[in-house]
């Protein structure tokens, strides 16, 4: 122990002293000292330590979860060091982001000099014999971590139980699907275990059947609520199953639980906008560009998605409130310039949001220039027109009121076999809705209204709460064909009258944007067809 | 949560933060003087002994304070690992060392070197805690902790040589256990946040538990919690 060669880092002078005295007491003296998460990112990228003492709180700069993920990620650490993070915190939010950083060791303020020496003794023990291991998990080489594995178990090693979660994941990784699920059956005889039950699901998605994998992350939630790994493929699950309502559901728990993690609230973001949730696109967007501040992660990705989230939520909104969320969504573009100066495709991304927003007030001069400067970078490099950038076009083209173009904008993006599902949901969520936030909330909830009445067969009251939506969302298609379908009813029981017709093929003629993927493809070309058979001769 | 609940949630959040550095600050330097403190006339080792035993208090306090808001306003995260019960057991008595130096006090483990068991170890520390600075407190000369495997849990016990319990703290405890009480006696909270700590360690079906007895081998009194 006393060769360690050891980083404390804290930003008090007071405790940084008193850990270097605990470490000199045990004759640990090859000790080196710094106060913020970049002194660790420094110090890590020029020496190679074995221990890492992290406090969480690290001044106004990174964390210590961050500083643990980054010194990582860049390969600053050995695969044998050991990093404790200490932390005075018990917030839920930062013990979840802590242990989903996954240190050696976490230890809470207040402890005493002969806890932290013992934890440091047992850790630098434990690993002396699985040192080999750790390093050939850090090479990703499989075969050995299991034959190492097997060896330290057939030895008694008593750390035997640690060898079995990670032979468990090793057969996972090597595909050997059976193994992986004896194992887990094995460690679980006498109780569950959330890691293997997660495991377990893992394997049914790769064995093909998705449907029993979700079932299984729903019982391992039911048993361990805080069990985040459970939650994110849950989501994800979901969504390749097509149901992105839920999956954005257990996205949203997940984010509740453990609200640090930038990349989820990103997840969070992009699944709210496929869904045509702005409410929550638009937290979660500025939650994630708030975490992108001290973050090695952060990109002009962040800015942008906050700008279009804003500039998306106050299409056709001229109120007080509206103009200032287009005021932020300005401040945060130009933030943005000043730390991302020289992409050109970001600062296309940039002027388009710009030249939405402006239209939005008004500005139509302004605009113009906007957009003109925007149409020549892309003629100058045609590569720079993604599928992102041609959403983005679209949504000019639509704010300027050339909707003839940006359909065919769009159509280049929902036509085109390379576009992700994610983003053919997300022009949808346009197309249906192109109004901001609150007309969509207003919207929402006359439609609530208007299904309530329909529940308790009150067709004509349900008929107007409809419509009264249809005037804050006038192509939303659910709502028009709740119309459509209170319209029949009604027709059911009372004489056919050509108010209620027109009613339907009004209805029918604002959603005609409804192509073969769209979600409710099925329940419109069902309508449709019925419609048309009834009544489109009259 | 409205905004009045977030201030006061960030203030309790941050003060907690506060108290447990200062904390931190006392017990190390308790700690670091406790060889001074050996040689120290009687009356003043007694002083010293006692603002240590009050400051373990405070902390215990503090952290059965938090938590229980914890569990009440934010789904206190539980953690649920497997641990070395001896290294466990070993640490929360290194903890509060100094509490049983100064009185001269014997402390024993007896706990298989292997023993391994799924919990909390934050939470089911502030237990032990508990027990440890309780029996610091009353007993004469000698505490016992023992670990075992009972029932297919963990089962730990601490013992001392006091005068045991008070019949009346354990029928106020007995009382209190069952679900029909909805009275509260400032005594004895220690016990019932122990054992509500206990309860929330379930598996299959089976959930943990505390309780209090006079049956210690040294014929004072004990402590058990029982863990799934």
């Amino acid at each position: 122990m006393r060769g360690l060669k050891v980083l404390v880092a804290d930003d008090f002078e007071n405790s940084r002293q008193s850990i270097r005295k605990i470490l000199l007491s045990v004759g640990i003296d090859n000790i080196h000292l710094t106060a913020t998460g970049k002194g660790v990112l420094d110090e890590c990228k020029s020496k190679k330590f074995d221990l890492i003492l992290c406090d969480y709180n690290l001044g106004h700069g990174k964390n210590g979860q961050q500083v643990l993920e980054e010194v990582r990620d860049l390969g600053y650490l050995k695969s044998t060091a050991l990093f404790i993070i200490i932390s005075a915190e018990t917030s839920r939010d930062v013990v979840m982001g802590i242990m989903e950083a996954g240190p050696d060791d976490y230890l809470t303020k207040p402890f005493t000099q002969s806890v932290l020496v013992k934890r440091i003794e047992r850790l630098v023990l434990q690993n002396g014999e699985l040192s080999k291991v750790k390093i050939a998990q850090a090479e990703k080489n499989y075969p050995v971590v299991l034959t190492l594995c097997n060896q330290l178990i057939k030895d008694g090693s008593r750390y035997s139980a640690w060898c079995r979660r990670r032979m468990a994941e090793a057969f996972f990784e090597v595909k050997q699907y059976s193994k992986t699920k004896s194992l887990c059956k094995l460690v679980q005889s006498k109780r569950d275990l959330d890691w293997a039950m997660v495991l377990e699901a893992r394997v049914m998605r790769e064995e093909a059947s998705l449907s029993d994998a979700i079932s299984h992350l729903n019982q391992v939630i039911a048993q361990f609520p805080n069990c985040i790994k459970a939650f994110d493929l849950l989501a994800q699950y979901l969504e390749e199953e097509g149901d992105s309502e839920q999956a954005q559901d257990f996205l949203e728990s997940a984010v509740e639980l453990s609200p640090r993690v930038m990349s989820r609230q990103q997840s969070l973001v992009n699944l709210s906008l496929a869904n045509g949730n702005l409410d929550v696109a638009l937290k979660s967007s500025q939650h994630a560009l708030k975490l992108s501040a001290n973050s090695l992660y952060a990109s002009a990705d962040q800015f942008l998605q906050a700008a279009q989230v804003l500039s998306e939520s106050v299409i056709g909104d001229t109120s007080p409130e509206g103009r200032k969320k287009a005021q932020e969504a300005f401040t945060i573009l130009n933030q943005m310039t000043k730390k991302y100066p020289d992409d050109t495709s970001t600062h296309l991304n940039k002027i388009l949001i710009e030249s939405q927003l402006l239209s939005g007030q008004g500005k139509t001069n302004q605009a113009n220039l906007a957009f003109k400067e925007a149409q020549s970078i892309i003629e100058d490099q045609k590569e720079l027109l993604t599928p992102e950038i041609a959403l983005e076009m679209g949504k000019v083209l639509y704010a300027r009121g050339q909707h003839e173009s940006a359909t065919q904008m769009f159509n280049q993006i929902l036509h085109n076999d390379n576009v992700d599902d994610q983003l053919i949901a997300k022009t949808y969520a346009f197309l249906d809705e192109p109004v901001g936030l609150s007309a969509r909330l207003k919207a929402k909830q006359d439609n609530l209204v208007g299904l309530s009445f329909y529940e308790s067969q009150r067709y004509e009251d349900a008929i107007e709460a409809f419509k009264k939506a249809q005037k804050s969302s006038p192509i939303h298609p659910g709502l028009n064909m709740n119309l459509v379908q209170t319209a029949l009813k009604l027709m059911e029981t009372t004489e056919q009258k050509q108010e209620l017709v027109n009613l339907c093929l009004d209805s029918l003629d604002r959603i005609k944007h409804i192509t073969s993927k769209h979600k409710q493809y099925k329940r419109y070309r069902s309508l449709k067809s019925y419609v048309t058979r009834h009544f489109q001769s009259h | 949560m409205n905004s009045k609940e977030i201030k006061f949630h960030n203030v309790m959040a941050s003060t907690v933060k506060d108290m447990n550095t200062s904390l931190a600050m006392l017990l190390q330097s308790f700690e670091a003087n406790g060889a001074l403190a050996l040689r120290m006339s009687d009356e003043h080792k007694q002083s010293f002994s006692n603002m240590h035993y009050e400051v373990a208090r405070l902390q215990n306090n503090l952290f059965h304070l938090h938590t229980l808001y914890r569990i009440e306003y934010e789904r206190l995260p539980l953690v649920h690992d497997e641990h070395f019960v001896s290294e466990f057991l070993e640490e929360q008595m290194l903890s509060v060392q100094g509490l049983f130096v100064l009185g001269d006090v014997k402390v024993n483990i007896n706990c298989p070197a292997d023993l391994t068991a799924y919990f909390d170890s934050e939470l089911v520390s502030s237990i032990i805690i508990t027990a440890l600075v309780n029996a610091s407190r009353y007993t004469k000369d000698v505490v016992t902790i023992n670990a075992l495997t009972q029932d297919d849990g963990l089962l730990i016990q601490v013992d001392d040589n006091s005068q045991g319990f008070p019949q009346s703290i354990l029928e106020r405890f007995n009382q209190e256990l069952k679900p029909e009480s909805d009275q509260i006696n400032e005594q004895g909270l220690g016990w019932l946040y122990c054992n509500e700590i206990a309860k929330s360690h379930h598996n299959r079906g089976r959930d943990g538990f505390v309780s209090l007895s006079n049956e210690s081998i040294h014929k004072g009194s004990r402590f058990e919690v029982w863990l799934p």
